[in-house]
């Protein structure tokens, strides 16, 4: 056992008391193993405290939501390809060409049986540092597109797929607003549809789970 | 994208169906309105803290909305869950440890014994706590029940955050000594 092992198991202990999600690789033998299930299983008894947060429950409900569309949307954005197959150099815009037709026609994660691939996955997409407030920035988490917007120290981030007909957002810097390159359907940084655009009351931008852990940003995706 | 290479098409469209079927879109609400606290809690108590067990709960319904076979009566629905958030939580624990040996019984057990070795959980921590010497057990008593910081603990006993670490680490061996049947 090495010697600094109860600084390290302090670490582990701190993190359970406050909430958070410990290191990894703290623990060197069995025996360290073994302190730290029993640190686990002493703070998981604390009565009252193994209920989940009433916010984390909506957001997955959403988040569930969302992929569920972004499937959807998928069969959509195929059938177009099929047919006007000219639309995508407009949508793929600066993504390139071979990027638009990966993300059209990748298929989404392997049904049951690959644990990690059909399982929800966090997806580090970018560095807090490299986001500016008010810009957003177009990433992939795993098959679900989205946008990512830093917030203070923090960062959120939505969906990419227009709730219209599928096709993917563009972010326009100079209106900060997200456009829909097919029909001209309008979003806020916030993801509520423009009224004025809104002929059919679209949905808003399901928001998607977002984690900062080191600088890293993390969308939890599919 | 982080898409296999190479799945054949096919089997993406019938991911692609069953995402979209209604049949499995209210299969997975239900699942999640009645399954989602139980799958949190069944989570907490192996990994004692939240976010990992938000972690654990997202993958679990996730994967539903993808995977779960709306034909499945209630108790084989329930079983899938359970069994997905177990690879969950075994996962979690792996990555503790750089050494293999985690104690997989613990966090794979079936669902029915698990559960009610949660509802007995409380009462053998505190039979352990029972076992420990008063400085040890006041230490984890502070620390983990009344979730009190290092230096609250330290100013409590009287002594210096260096030596409140080193009690926790024997108290907490000799628990688990204790937990396991070895004390």
């Amino acid at each position: 056992m090495m010697s600094d092992w109860p600084e390290r198991l302090n670490r582990f202990v701190e993190a359970l008391r406050t909430g958070h999600r410990p290191p990894t690789g703290l623990a060197q033998t069995p025996e360290e193993i073994d302190d730290l299930r029993m640190a686990a299983k002493l703070a998981g008894v604390r009565p009252g405290f193994d209920e989940p947060d009433p916010a984390f429950l909506q957001g997955l409900r959403e988040q569930i939501g969302a992929v569920q569309r972004t499937d959807q949307q998928r069969i959509t954005r195929s059938r177009l390809l099929r047919v006007a197959g000219i639309w995508v150099a407009g949508v793929a815009g600066g993504l390139g060409l071979d990027r638009a037709w990966q993300g059209f026609h990748a298929p989404p994660p392997a049904p049951a049986g690959t644990f990690t691939l059909s399982g929800g996955r966090w997806y580090p997409v970018a560095q807090l540092a490299d986001l500016t407030a008010g810009v957003a920035k177009p990433v992939d988490a795993g098959a679900v597109p989205a946008f990512v917007l830093r917030t203070g120290d923090s960062a959120r981030a939505m969906s990419r797929v227009c709730t219209h007909m599928g096709c993917l957002l563009q972010f326009d810097a100079g209106e900060s607003e997200f456009q829909c390159p097919c029909h001209g359907a309008v979003f806020d940084l916030n993801g509520k549809p423009d009224p004025g655009y809104d002929v059919l009351s679209l949905p808003s931008l399901p928001p998607l789970m977002t984690r900062v852990v080191n600088g890293t940003v993390y969308v939890l995706g599919a | 994208m982080n898409s296999p290479q190479g799945v054949p098409l096919t089997r993406g469209s019938e991911a692609i169906k069953h995402a979209t079927d209604p049949a499995t879109q209210a299969a997975v609400s239900e699942a999640f309105e009645q399954y989602a606290t139980p799958i949190y809690r069944f989570a907490y108590r192996r990994l004692g803290n939240h976010e990992s067990a938000q972690d654990v709960t997202a993958q679990v319904f996730l994967k539903a909305a993808r995977g779960l076979d709306p034909s499945f009566g209630d108790e084989a629905r329930r079983a899938w869950l359970f069994r997905v958030a177990r690879t969950a939580i075994v996962d979690v624990w792996r990555s503790y440890g750089e050494c293999p040996v985690v104690p997989l019984e613990w966090y794979a057990e079936e669902p029915t014994r698990a559960v009610l070795a949660d509802a007995a959980a409380p009462a053998q921590v505190e039979r352990v706590l029972a076992q420990l010497n008063p400085v040890q057990r006041k230490v984890l008593e502070l620390r983990f029940l009344e979730g009190r910081s290092l230096i609250e603990t330290a100013q409590e006993l009287g002594t210096t955050e260096g030596n409140v670490k080193v009690i926790q680490h024997r108290a907490l061996r000799r628990a688990a000594e204790l937990d396991l049947g070895k004390g």
